[in-house]
Parts: structure tokens; C-alpha cells; sequence
């Protein structure tokens, strides 16, 4: 959700209080306010204007604490931080059943945090050092190691999907040794645990299980999918994935933030990112972040991811400490020649420095050895491995020339008697099969309402159809008379076989979706009565195309507060200007009654049968209404499935 | 343009071959750092405290390493890298060991913290005496070598400037015929301009001329020590033709004879043997039988421990170590640097090939596949018996035949370690077989009658290759694994003496396809081509293809 969108989506009145505070004139279009928030100077300027409760709203906001949102319970206080935020254009409140929450635009909150930053990396020493250490998109270099140290050989992993400790000094000495390890032994940990997230998030790891007794008996997380295609990607969009799959940490995204802030070439002195950074993150939480380490370790985790994409340099010492930081885009060192060259001792030599895909190439058919950046071994082991990877036709050896060029006779021999014989996987896929129950049958559906769409008649009475053609059958059937009985799950607009109670561990390394979720209900406009323009700004309507906004109502107030908004097209309002869906369910009736205090009209299945009864609504507890019961004249307490129907007082 | 090195994290370099800069670099980084591998493209060298010592003792300074590394590199130097180049070679020359009055040694530190803290260490601290002044401790002549052996494992390295023994002296020179190269001339100079270190000099380069040239220089009694009993008979054979030392002057120290003479022969195994398994090592006192002016260990990076020992007593004798690497499979070369002495005189290979002087080596895997019948015996046998199955595979017999085909002319060696196969294979090519079992003059005389070209193939087991036949210029080795790999490398030095004609020696292993045999093969193959040998592997039938080698 963008602001230009959800400035559209409030009332004029809302937008006029916006304008007004940020110091447009009141009758400003969203597009102007659009602009002048998304102007860095003027963002500044309302941020450095921003209470300490508005700050710290806006910091949970931009560092991810708060997603979607942050908001508070029918029954709170509401919050003055989001308040205020919202005021500004900022932020936008969404309510649903039990609360409200506030959100940030998702085109804003990059502003916004960089804005938020300045503060803090004005306090920052500047620093210079003795040379720059670039890590030219390591993280997919980690990934690709990883990767290939998987392929070699899987991990087993426990039924909640955690790698076993045992298992894990293998993964780490997939990685290669940098320069940063040294002032952190955390580094190495969360190096590996980011190229693991992003394997996972490109669906390029798969949990095999075991289960053949009908029990977990053994699961290995293992490599899949097609990685070699993703890290042959142009860098900057590789960098985006990289920094989508693996997700940041509260204190890497203040870290990031900061460096982007400093802009290109301005270095700082490593200790002084570190207090920042860490400044910033605790800002942006209730939970302060652990006073471990020195202020140059803190500053290299917050350095870390930026690093890790090849976005920031490390500057290191005379005595190669690293000292400094600073926002510097590193890109791999093109040198002409060959890449390597392959040694009669197996031994494969870089003679330059290899992008993330032939790093990946490397990892496949050759294995790294420790303490050696620039050797690789090639081993009957991994002239296997290159082989079942699959990468290229002509398997490991096909491999090994495109590298190293000419390979030496002996290794050309040898590599091609270990790798006789092994292919990449053969895959074994989902065929959609319709059982006719007897051929008769099958002979009919197939001549008659399945024409077209039957591929193959599979034995006397299956028949074989395409999976995305499903619906169509169903319909044909149906046509004919005759249904499909369940035993497929639609899952995503996709049909699959029931999962057979998919365990923990298989859900640990399932892909997460990293997209920020919209927030949960309509768009509110919270600005407290009395304030100018509007105590109530309202909320038209708006049918979005993209549909990703979620409807959009009227909210009920007085008639003279409705205004049409937005673009005439987009306006989707009842001819009376009144609600747009008159199926109002008893508890928004019930919640709109308790913000504005009024009475609603029940009709309730209770102990005493179904009575009609007037109340005034106070809270909502649990599955509980507490309410002024005008029929008893007292505090009474209704189970919400139990009201049959509810309606405002006044529409009565 | 970019350096023609990578320094990596591990203090190993590689040099790439191809790189014009290489044959500057070649020079400036053997000063300071050890070759380890040198196959075709990329060679690797491995810088260490003992290689640093070694260069410090030279004269070399940390900062002039570590521009060289920086000036090499096509990368940023990996700073601990830098920092252990300064940190190791700032240690050597702190500790000096001196002559001292009344026939005491005095140990002199460059700062009174430094004495103070090794002295601390128990082992240094039980052989000092006393203290003269804040930077300075006595000790006794005996404890010299001790001394030096407890600092190296404190890692600090002594630079010994007390005098030697000139020992009991000896009429010793070189024979007028004997032409002695440039490089063992510096080589042996180098040595006795200090008189206590190692010379490195690839296979086949002559390191014995080396010890005769250190032996006619120092004209004092000396005690040999080399690695096996064929290497005993070589000396004795080149100090009789190429010394003017008289026969009666040297003896042998082995399991057949115990002569004690004022150039005595023996061998590491001797030293260390010992009648009762938790008993002492009585054949170490040879070190102490006579006033030696002069100790050669050859193939100095075997040395057993044992001896080590018996050296740290000897440290006023003068010592010379002879190898063809540094590098020992064990790590303790920092005591070879500790108690033989550093590095004093060391060569490249390739240029001695260039010059001519050792001849170029091509090393041929021939795989044979076992018989449909050898097969399935093959399937049903055990991990071991499978090793003895794929060795003794009968379709070598035909091949080595076809092998010498390739080479008419040529003198060949067939070795091998089932005697059985070995019986077989000299039946078919109908050439004399010498094994274990054979008697000893009739051992020399085939060795004389190959020598002499009378004899153009001889098949050897295991215990008969060890020995230095220089007409030979093609193996081939039917069966086994042969020890260490180190020892094979040096079995196919002894192959590198100059050839007539195109200069090259041929070695051949026959390995049984699709078996255990192929997995040690691999091992050998690899660390061959590390040792900068050419390497190929084919079948039997591409054999025939390949053209014919005429023996000049």
C-alpha cells in the first residue's frame, strides 16, 4: 500500500487536517501531499518536529518492529504517538473487530527511517583508514557454498526442523574466511543463517523425510531447485533478492538505514556506528537490544548485511583491525584471463576473483579448502555431486573446462571414470488422474464430456488430464450430471494431494512469505474530535483495481460529514451517501456503537428465549459484550454468537 | 599488470607459471618461504617460522619480506600474514649463544624481559647455570644442543655463534677427473662458510658430491648417516672413485658389519635400533666412538627422532644435512632448522633440468582391467585381498613387454613386490630378477653388468630398488604401494640422472581398472604431479598408440 493510494482513500477533511499540519495549504491534493512527504528536506522537517512517542511509533514502524502495524484494543487508550504520525500523513489507521493499527505506507517508510536515522549519525565521529575491504555480494558467495556443501552431502535435522549441532560446523566451514569474522565469532553463525534464509525463501532447500513406517524416522534438509539461474542474475537485482529472502534483523535494518543515510564515500568511525545503530534499534523497541560486546563488534553486526550485498566497505587499520564503515557499492573485479586453471594434483587454482554463479560452479564440482580462499580440490566426491547437480550438460567435467579451460589428461580421465554413470535426479511430479470406476464408464466420459481434455486413457478406467485443467473438468461433469467426490485440497489456486499432516520440521523450511502483509481491516481515520478540520475525518469508498487495499466503507456519522473522495470512477456509495454494504454484521454495530457511544437495538437468543432489548454497548471482552442493558436497567454481559441481529438505536 | 602471486590467510603463496613476473618471483620468495608443490600452472611455496628463521639467518629483514609479498601479490595481503612475517622474524637473533671463560657457554638475551621469561620455562631453566648480568645465563657445552632444542619448542629460535671442534683431522680431497658443478660448489661453500646447516638440492642433482666436496673442505673425520643400506654402498662407492681418501679409511656401521673408521657409513635405522623394545638405543653412541670433525645426514628430513636426540649432544661438531625438501610429514622441521641447522644453499628444480643437469620425468598410468575370471574373484574377496588380487593381476605380465617395446634400447627397471609376479614377468622378458633372497655379490654384479649396458632390463622387488642405477631411464612399477609417498618420489629421483639424447626418464605404473589398486594410484598420482612431474593416464590399448621412444 502506497501513500499516494491511501492518501486517495481518506476523507477531504482528513487530508485537509494532513495538509494543514505539514504546513500545505488546507485544500492541498494528495499528490501535493504525496510530494512533499516524499521530499527528503521537508520529511526532515516534520521527523526533527516529531514528539518522542511520535519518534519512537515511527522507528518501531520503519525497523519492521510494528508490522503491519501497531495500534490498541477497543477498550485502550488511543495511541498519541500513532496520533500524531497520522496526522502528519504518515501513517493511516486500519480497524478491525478488536483494534485499530497504524501503518506506514510501504513508500514512505524507507524515507522515514533514513529520516529517523539522521539524528543519530549526527553524533557519529567521521574516520579514515588504512585500506577498504569490499565483499562483493558474499551473501550469494555464502549461499552458493552452502548450497553446494548441501548437494555434497544433506544435514540431518530434528523434528522442529532445527539443524543439528553437530551438523552445523559443517555448514560453517562451507564459508569461506573474511576479514570481519575475526572481530565477531557471531558473524560466521548469522552469515550461515542468512544464506540458509534466503535457500529457503528461493525454495532452493528441501526437508526430506523418511516416513516410510509411517513415522518420522529421519529428516535431511537437502539442496533443490534451480539456483545456478538466480545468482546468474544482474547484481542489483540479485541484491534485492538477497535482501528480501534472507531478511534483515532489528539492528542490521538500523545499520542499513544509517549507511544509507551517510551517503557514498562518507566513512564513520566503526564504534560510532555501532552506538548509533544501536541507538537506533533500541528506539524502535520496547526490548532493548542485549549490551553485549564492544561498540566496533555492535557496529560490525549492524554492519553486517550491508556488507554481506556488496553495499558497504570496511575500513580496517594499519594492523588490519577493522575500524570504519562506509556506504560504498563493491562490485567484483573483472580481470581478463582465464577464471582458473585446473593442475594435474586435482587442484583447481582462481586466478581471479569469480562471480556468485561460477562460485557456485566451483562449489559444485570441485570442494574447498580451508584456509585457502583461491584453491579447490576436486574429489571423487565432488565429481559426483557436479554431476548429479545437473548445472550443465556436459556434468562435472563440462564444468571444470568452462572454469579452467584445457584440463590436464590425467584429470580428465579420472573425473570422467568417477562421474561415469551419475546424472541429475530424475523428478518425479503430480499427474492428475480421474478414476471412471469401470471401463464402461471411462469410455463414455472420455467420448463424451471429457473430449478434449482426457490426455491419456490410463489401464481400463483411468484417465489421465492436465493438473491446470481441473476446473474445466469439474465443470464438464458437472454439465453432464456427474461430481467429483473431495480428495484433493485447493491450496492457493493450486489442487494438491491432502498433505499427510505436514510435520513441524517440514514447516520450519518452508519458504515464509517476506512480504509485508497489509494490515487487517478498513482504513479509519483516528484524528481526536475538536482538532481541525474534522474531529471524524471519513473514509469513501474506494474499489481498487490491484485490490490491494481491503474495502473501504463508510464508517457511520452524521450525513453532512460524508464527502465524496477520490476520482468519480472510483466512488462506490449508495445513492443516499449511507453505508455501501447494508449487511453490517451485530458486532460492527456493536463496535461503531461504542466508539460513538450510542445505543443499539439487539435481538437476543437468550435464557429466556429470544427477546428484543436495547443497550448501550461499553466493551467487547472475549466473545462478550459488556453492556447498559436498558430492558433490566443494569450491567449485563452477551455472548456475541447469541445476538441474532443488531441494529442502531437510531435507525429504529 | 597484476602480481604474479596470491598470499593467502594460511601463509601459503601461489605463483602463477604462466605470469611473465614469475622467474623474478620464483627467486625473491624461495628466500623466504618453502616450495611445497609445483605442478604445471600454479606453484605453491609455504612461508613458516622455520622459513622466516632461515631467511633471517640469511639476512633478510621483516620489512623486506613483507614489501616483497606486498610488491608480488595480485591481492591485499592478508594482514595476520604481515603480522607473523614481523612477529617471527624480530624472534631470531633476540638469543645468541657465545663462548664464554672457563669453557662454559653463555646464553645472552637483547632484553632482561626475555631472559626472564624463557628462563621461567622449565626446560630452559634446568639446563642455565647461573646469571651473569640481567640479559646473560652460563650453561655447560654438553647442554648446547638441549638448550637450542628446548628454545625451538618455546618458539624461540638461537643463533649459535660458539665455536666447533675441529675434530680428529682427516687427508681427504677430490679426485682430479671429478668435475664438480657451479651449484655444488656454492652449495658446498655455502655450508662451510658456516658449518652447520642444509643444503637443498632437487633429486638426481648430486647432493653426495655435495657431502664429498664438505668432507675434502673440512679434512676432518666424518660420520654419514643416509636412509637405507643401497645408499650406504653409494657412498662408500663414490668416496672410493671420486675422493683420493684411502678404502681402508671408511667403514660401514650396519646389521652386517660395525666398522668404526675416520669416515664411518651408517644408516638412521641402525642408529635407532634397539635389542629390547623398552630398552636404549645403544647404536648411538657412534656419535661419540671417535673425535668426528663433521656429521652429513642425508636425506636430512628423515631423520628420526631418536637421533635428534643424540645431535642436540653433538652441537660442537660441525653438520650437514642434505634433502630435497624441507617440508617433513611429521612437522618437526624446526628442529632439522634447531639442531642440524638452517638453510644455507638451496636451488630451483627447473633450472637444473634446464641446464641439463637432471633429466626431465614422465610419469604414465596404464590401466589394465582384470580378467572376466580375476573379476568376480575380485567381487567376492575382502578389502585386503582385494589390494593383493588387483596387484597381482596377470594381464601386467603381457604389458610390461609391451611397455619396453615402446622404449627399444632402453634400460629398464621392473619393479615389483610379489616375487611370484615378479618371476613371472622376468620368465617373460627373459631378463635376470633381483629379490631379497639374492646373494649380495651377485646383486652387485648385475648392478655392474646394468651399469656397464650389458644388462638392458632388470626386475627388482621393493628391497633391491633402493639404489642408484644412472643408466636407467625408463621403470616400471608392476605392484605396490611403497611406503611414503616421499619415498616414491625419490625412487623416481633416482631415475633423473642426465640421459643421452632427449634427456627424459620414463615411470610407468601399471593399476588395475575399477579397483582399490586405482584409489592408492590416485594418491600417487596427485602428489607426483605436485612434484612438478608430468602425468598421464591411459589404457592399455591407447598404449600402442602412443609413439615409440628410441633410446639414444
Amino acid at each position: 500500500m502506497n501513500l499516494a493510494e491511501l492518501l486517495d482513500g481518506v476523507s477531504v477533511k482528513h487530508r485537509s487536517a494532513v495538509a494543514t499540519r505539514i504546513g500545505l495549504p488546507k485544500q492541498a491534493t494528495a499528490a501535493e501531499i504525496c510530494a512533499h512527504l516524499l521530499d527528503p528536506v521537508r520529511l526532515q522537517e516534520i521527523v526533527d518536529g516529531f514528539s518522542p512517542e511520535a519518534r519512537r511509533r515511527a522507528a518501531r514502524q520503519a525497523l519492521g518492529e510494528d508490522a503491519p502495524g501497531y495500534g490498541y484494543y477497543r477498550s485502550g487508550a488511543p495511541d498519541a504517538g500513532g496520533q500524531e504520525l497520522e496526522r502528519c500523513g504518515l501513517a493511516f489507521a486500519f480497524r478491525d473487530s478488536w483494534r485499530t493499527d497504524y501503518t506506514v505506507p510501504d513508500d514512505i517508510v524507507g524515507p522515514l527511517a533514513r529520516a529517523l536515522a539522521t539524528v543519530h549519525l549526527e553524533r557519529g565521529k567521521a574516520a579514515r583508514a588504512a585500506r577498504w575491504l569490499g565483499a562483493p555480494l558474499q551473501l550469494a558467495h555464502d549461499a552458493a557454498a552452502v548450497w553446494a556443501a548441501l548437494h555434497r552431502e544433506p544435514v540431518r535435522v530434528k523434528t522442529d526442523g532445527e539443524i543439528y549441532q553437530r551438523s552445523w560446523p559443517k555448514l560453517l566451514a562451507a564459508l569461506a574466511s573474511l576479514d570481519l569474522d575475526q572481530l565477531d565469532e557471531g558473524i560466521r553463525d548469522r552469515r550461515l543463517l542468512l544464506a540458509l534464509a534466503f535457500l529457503r525463501e528461493e525454495r532452493c532447500l528441501r526437508l526430506r523425510l523418511d516416513a516410510s513406517n509411517g513415522w518420522e524416522t529421519k529428516r535431511e534438509l537437502t539442496a533443490a531447485g534451480g539456483l545456478y539461474g538466480l545468482l546468474s542474475h544482474e547484481p542489483a537485482e540479485l541484491r534485492g533478492r538477497l535482501l528480501a529472502g534472507a531478511g534483515c534483523e532489528r539492528l542490521e535494518l538500523a545499520g542499513l538505514t544509517l549507511l544509507l543515510g551517510l551517503g557514498h564515500g562518507v566513512a564513520i568511525s566503526l564504534a560510532s556506528f555501532g552506538r548509533a545503530a544501536r541507538e537506533f534499534a533500541d528506539e524502535a523497541t520496547l526490548h532493548r537490544t542485549p549490551r553485549h560486546g564492544s561498540d566496533a563488534q555492535v557496529g560490525a553486526s549492524a554492519l553486517l548485511i550491508a556488507w554481506l550485498l556488496g553495499l558497504a566497505e570496511v575500513g580496517l587499520d594499519a594492523a588490519g583491525r577493522p575500524r570504519a564503515a562506509r556506504l560504498a557499492c563493491v562490485e567484483t573485479e573483472t580481470r581478463p584471463g582465464p577464471l582458473a586453471v585446473c593442475q594435474g594434483n586435482f587442484e583447481v587454482v582462481l586466478l581471479a576473483l569469480p562471480g556468485p554463479a561460477d562460485r557456485l560452479r566451483l562449489e559444485l564440482a570441485c570442494e574447498p579448502l580451508a584456509g585457502q580462499p583461491h584453491v579447490y580440490t576436486i574429489t571423487k566426491r565432488s565429481a559426483i555431486a557436479g554431476q548429479r547437480a545437473g548445472v550443465h550438460p556436459g556434468g562435472t567435467l563440462g564444468l571444470l573446462r568452462e572454469l579452467a579451460g584445457e584440463l590436464p589428461q590425467n584429470v580428465e580421465r579420472t573425473v570422467g571414470d568417477w562421474a561415469a554413470g551419475y546424472g541429475a535426479p530424475l523428478r518425479v511430479r503430480t499427474a492428475m488422474m480421474l478414476d471412471a470406476g469401470d471401463p464402461a464408464t471411462a469410455d463414455r466420459l472420455a467420448g463424451g464430456p471429457l473430449d478434449g481434455l482426457v490426455l491419456e486413457r490410463v489401464g481400463s478406467s483411468l484417465l489421465a488430464f492436465p493438473a491446470e485443467r481441473l476446473d474445466e473438468v469439474r465443470r464438464a461433469l458437472a454439465a453432464a450430471g456427474r461430481e467429483l467426490e473431495p480428495g484433493l485440497d485447493q491450496i492457493s489456486g493450486t489442487w494438491s494431494q491432502p498433505r499427510s499432516g505436514g510435520s513441524e520440521a517440514q514447516a520450519e523450511w518452508e519458504p515464509r512469505d517476506g512480504v509485508r502483509p497489509d494490515p487487517a481491516g478498513r482504513l479509519v481515520s483516528t484524528l481526536p474530535a475538536g482538532s481541525p478540520p474534522s474531529a471524524r475525518a471519513q473514509v469513501a469508498p474506494v474499489r481498487s483495481p490491484a485490490a490491494a487495499l481491503p474495502p473501504l466503507r463508510l464508517v457511520s456519522g452524521s450525513d453532512d460529514e460524508v464527502e465524496p473522495v477520490g476520482p468519480l470512477d472510483a466512488v462506490d456509495r449508495d445513492d443516499d451517501g449511507g453505508e455501501d454494504d447494508g449487511d453490517d454484521k451485530p458486532l460492527d454495530v456493536i463496535l461503531d456503537a461504542i466508539d460513538d457511544e450510542t445505543e443499539v437495538r439487539i435481538t437476543y437468543a437468550g435464557a429466556d428465549g429470544i427477546t428484543d432489548r436495547t443497550i448501550t454497548p461499553i466493551d467487547v471482552q472475549g466473545a462478550q459484550v459488556h453492556a447498559w442493558c436498558h430492558r433490566s436497567d443494569g450491567e449485563h454481559r452477551f455472548w456475541i454468537p447469541s445476538i441474532l441481529a443488531a441494529i442502531p438505536a437510531q435507525d429504529r | 599488470m597484476t602480481g604474479p602471486a596470491i598470499v593467502q590467510s594460511d601463509r601459503s603463496v601461489l605463483l602463477e607459471v604462466a605470469h611473465p613476473g614469475f622467474e623474478a618471483a620464483r627467486g625473491r620468495l624461495a628466500a623466504f618461504a618453502e616450495l611445497e608443490k609445483s605442478p604445471e600452472h600454479v606453484h605453491t611455496y609455504r612461508i613458516s617460522p622455520v622459513s622466516l628463521w632461515n631467511a633471517a639467518a640469511a639476512g633478510l629483514s621483516a620489512g623486506e619480506i613483507a614489501d616483497t609479498l606486498v610488491e608480488l601479490s595480485r591481492y591485499e595481503v592478508p594482514q595476520p600474514v604481515l603480522a607473523d612475517v614481523r612477529d617471527l622474524c624480530a624472534r631470531y637473533g633476540r638469543l645468541r649463544l657465545e663462548q664464554a671463560e672457563g669453557g662454559l657457554l653463555r646464553l645472552v638475551a637483547d632484553s632482561p624481559a626475555l631472559l626472564a621469561e624463557i628462563a621461567r620455562a622449565a626446560p630452559v631453566a634446568e639446563l642455565l647455570r647461573g646469571r651473569r648480568s640481567q640479559t646473560e645465563a652460563t650453561l655447560a657445552p654438553v647442554a648446547r644442543g638441549l638448550l637450542k632444542q628446548a628454545l625451538i619448542m618455546l618458539g624461540w629460535p638461537v643463533e649459535d655463534l660458539a665455536p666447533y671442534e675441529d675434530g680428529a683431522g682427516l687427508e681427504v680431497e677430490l679426485a682430479d677427473e671429478l668435475e664438480i658443478r657451479g651449484y655444488q660448489r656454492d652449495a658446498a661453500a655455502a655450508f662451510a662458510a658456516t658449518g652447520a646447516g642444509v643444503v637443498v638440492l632437487p633429486c638426481g642433482a648430486g647432493k653426495t658430491i655435495v657431502g664429498l666436496a664438505a668432507i675434502a673442505q673440512q679434512g676432518s673425520e666424518t660420520l654419514i648417516v643416509t636412509s637405507n643400506a643401497a645408499s650406504v654402498q653409494q657412498w662408500q662407492r663414490e668416496l672410493a672413485l671420486r675422493t683420493t681418501v684411502a678404502p681402508e679409511a671408511v667403514g660401514e656401521y650396519s646389521g652386517r658389519v660395525k666398522q668404526i673408521r675416520p669416515i664411518t657409513i651408517t644408516t638412521y635405522q641402525m642408529l635407532t635400533h634397539r635389542p629390547h623394545r623398552d630398552g636404549g638405543f645403544p647404536h648411538l653412541d657412534l656419535f661419540d666412538s671417535r673425535e668426528w670433525g663433521l656429521v652429513i645426514y642425508d636425506e636430512v628430513h628423515l631423520l628420526p627422532a631418536p637421533v635428534f636426540r643424540a645431535t642436540a649432544r653433538i652441537q660442537a661438531r660441525r653438520r650437514l644435512g642434505l634433502t630435497a625438501t624441507l617440508i617433513r610429514e611429521d612437522g618437526a622441521a624446526p628442529l632439522v632448522f634447531s639442531l642440524v641447522g638452517p638453510k644455507r644453499y638451496d636451488t630451483a628444480w627447473r633450472e637444473l633440468e634446464d641446464a641439463g643437469w637432471i633429466a626431465g620425468a614422465q610419469c604414465t598410468e596404464l590401466r589394465v582391467p582384470l580378467g572376466a575370471e580375476q573379476r568376480m574373484v575380485y567381487a567376492l574377496a575382502d578389502e585386503r585381498e582385494r589390494f593383493v588380487i588387483a596387484s597381482r593381476n596377470p594381464a601386467k605380465d603381457e604389458l610390461v613387454a609391451a611397455v619396453l617395446a615402446h622404449h627399444p634400447g632402453a634400460q629398464a627397471l621392473v619393479i615389483g613386490y610379489y616375487v611370484e609376479q615378479l618371476e613371472r614377468i622376468a620368465r617373460v622378458l627373459d631378463a635376470p630378477l633381483i629379490t631379497g633372497a639374492t646373494a649380495r655379490h651377485e646383486r652387485e654384479q648385475l648392478y655392474d653388468r646394468f651399469r656397464a649396458g650389458q644388462v638392458r632390463t632388470l626386475c627388482v622387488s621393493k628391497v633391491a630398488f633402493a639404489l642408484d642405477l644412472p643408466s636407467a631411464s625408463v621403470a616400471v612399477q608392476v605392484a605396490g604401494t611403497f611406503g611414503s609417498r616421499q619415498e616414491e618420489a625419490q625412487r623416481l629421483g633416482r631415475l633423473l640422472r642426465p640421459k643421452p639424447g632427449e634427456n627424459r626418464a620414463f615411470f610407468y605404473t601399471l593399476v588395475s581398472h575399477e579397483t582399490s589398486e586405482q584409489e592408492y594410484a590416485h594418491k600417487r598420482q596427485r602428489f607426483l604431479a605436485e612434484q612438478g612431474y608430468a602425468y598421464t593416464v591411459l589404457s592399455a590399448e591407447e598404449l600402442s598408440c602412443q609413439p615409440e621412444r628410441r633410446a639414444a
